[in-house]
């Protein structure tokens, strides 16, 4: 039997058949790239940051309650030393995941006894979970409460602190705004769920009962926010007639500011 | 000129190349219906990511740290209820730093808990929680104690 052999096409042939294993290599290669990090608990760690930063918010807010409900401020490193647990705590509570979280703490102080006043605190952290080849992920947890006292010189607005201005009789009204800011980015934020509780008054260094003053909000387009009217019936004091006013504002998250304001009896 | 043409070896080109493609196109169409298989290991359960949400929620909307700090572990075991899936059992155990268990004697779970003995495949949540301000005898207490919860999840 004769063979026929044509061998001008062969070069050719070896060519096609090493670029097909080559794209076949290629495409394997590149499955696996692409799908090398699907196998990893993503949703496991996306679960620990989110519990880390909600709880480093609280204990910074934590830190800031006790800093002011107590009139704790000498203890300047209360919120310091709250972190450095929180760290320590977050390491043991996700023992294997290999979190290491630091901070620095940017502020913690209250600026009272204003017509406008407040409490705040920060610190900025870094998270790395070296099991998850994660590091440097930075999150700040800014936490503020101000009370603002609405002033009489700022008429004509309809709500200002002012003396005898009801129709209740002789009254005592303060006006005021009260802003936080926390986690949500979102610049003093005027707060609407505060009640009765969440206010304390003194009238000329007397702390009133709760059930000789009372609470009203009002939405207010000049201001853009919610406006609480506090109102309270003290007796006309002697000559200066004038109230030296405190009004003690602790919100939900347990920290308080004390705004103070001096109303002049009109007569 | 003469042109010499030489035809016999195009047609094993085409052949080479056809099937080239066809190997392609056999790899790409069986990687689409390629299904990856699950691993315990390396692969968070459906109802660890459904207990982590639960716990991120109720902690989000300040809920959980006032049932825990508060002992309103009937209230915590209903609203633990109501979000997740009625084919989810639970039980919820809450420990101090040292390991000591809180809910002594206050089972915050729901289904069969010879279920929990018996299934093979148990998801469990790890969520650490700071403290909690809350009044106590006209007092505001504001401290850092904290509580670590650990949710076991089965199917029913």
């Amino acid at each position: 039997m004769r063979i026929v052999r044509q061998r001008r096409g062969q070069f050719i042939i070896i060519a096609a058949l090493l670029v097909a294993i080559m794209m076949v290599s290629v495409s394997t290669i590149m499955y696996s790239a692409v799908t090398y990090y699907r196998y990893e608990r993503w949703d496991e760690y996306l679960s620990i940051i989110d519990n880390v930063k909600i709880g480093s918010q609280r204990v910074v807010e934590i830190s800031l309650a006790n800093y002011t409900t107590w009139n704790n401020y000498n203890n300047v490193t209360i919120l310091r030393n709250n972190l450095q647990r929180w760290v320590n705590d977050t390491r043991k509570a996700y023992a294997g995941f290999g979190i290491n979280l630091s901070f620095t703490e940017d502020e913690l102080d209250h600026d009272w006894n204003e017509e406008e006043s407040s409490a705040a605190a920060d610190a900025t952290f870094t998270l790395d979970i070296t099991s998850a080849g994660l590091t440097g992920y930075q999150f700040t947890t800014p936490v503020l409460l101000k009370v603002k006292i609405i002033e009489d010189e700022e008429e004509p607005h309809e709500r200002y602190t002012r003396w005898n201005a009801s129709d209740k009789g002789k009254e005592l009204t303060i006006s005021l705004i009260v802003y936080k800011e926390d986690s949500i980015p979102k610049k003093e934020d005027s707060v609407t769920n505060l009640k009765k509780d969440n206010f304390r008054v003194s009238v000329n260094g007397t702390w009133l009962a709760p059930e000789n003053f009372t609470v009203a909000r009002y939405s207010d387009a000049t201001y853009e926010s919610l406006i609480y009217d506090i109102y309270c019936s003290p007796d006309t004091p002697p000559d200066p007639k004038t109230f030296l006013v405190s009004v003690a504002v602790i919100d939900t998250r347990g920290i308080k500011v004390v705004a103070d304001v001096t109303v002049t009896v009109s007569t | 000129m003469r042109k010499t043409k030489n035809r016999k070896g195009q047609m094993r080109i085409i052949e080479a190349i056809l099937a080239s493609f066809i190997v392609f196109f056999a790899v790409a169409f069986i990687n689409t219906f390629a299904v990856t298989p699950s691993s315990t290991t390396y692969e968070t359960s459906e109802l660890e990511k459904v207990g982590h949400n639960v716990l991120h929620d109720l902690d989000d909307q300040k809920l959980l740290a006032r049932f825990v700090y508060n002992g309103e572990w009937e209230n915590l075991t209903a609203a633990l209820t109501v979000c997740l899936p009625p084919d989810v059992y639970f039980n919820l155990t809450v420990y101090d730093l040292d390991g000591n268990l809180v809910n002594e004697g206050k089972p915050i779970c729901y289904g069969d808990p010879n279920v929990f003995e018996t299934s093979s495949s148990i998801a469990s949540v790890t969520y650490i929680l700071p403290g909690c301000p809350r009044w106590e005898k006209a007092e505001l207490l504001a401290e850092y104690e904290p509580r670590i919860l650990i949710l076991q999840l089965v199917r029913g």
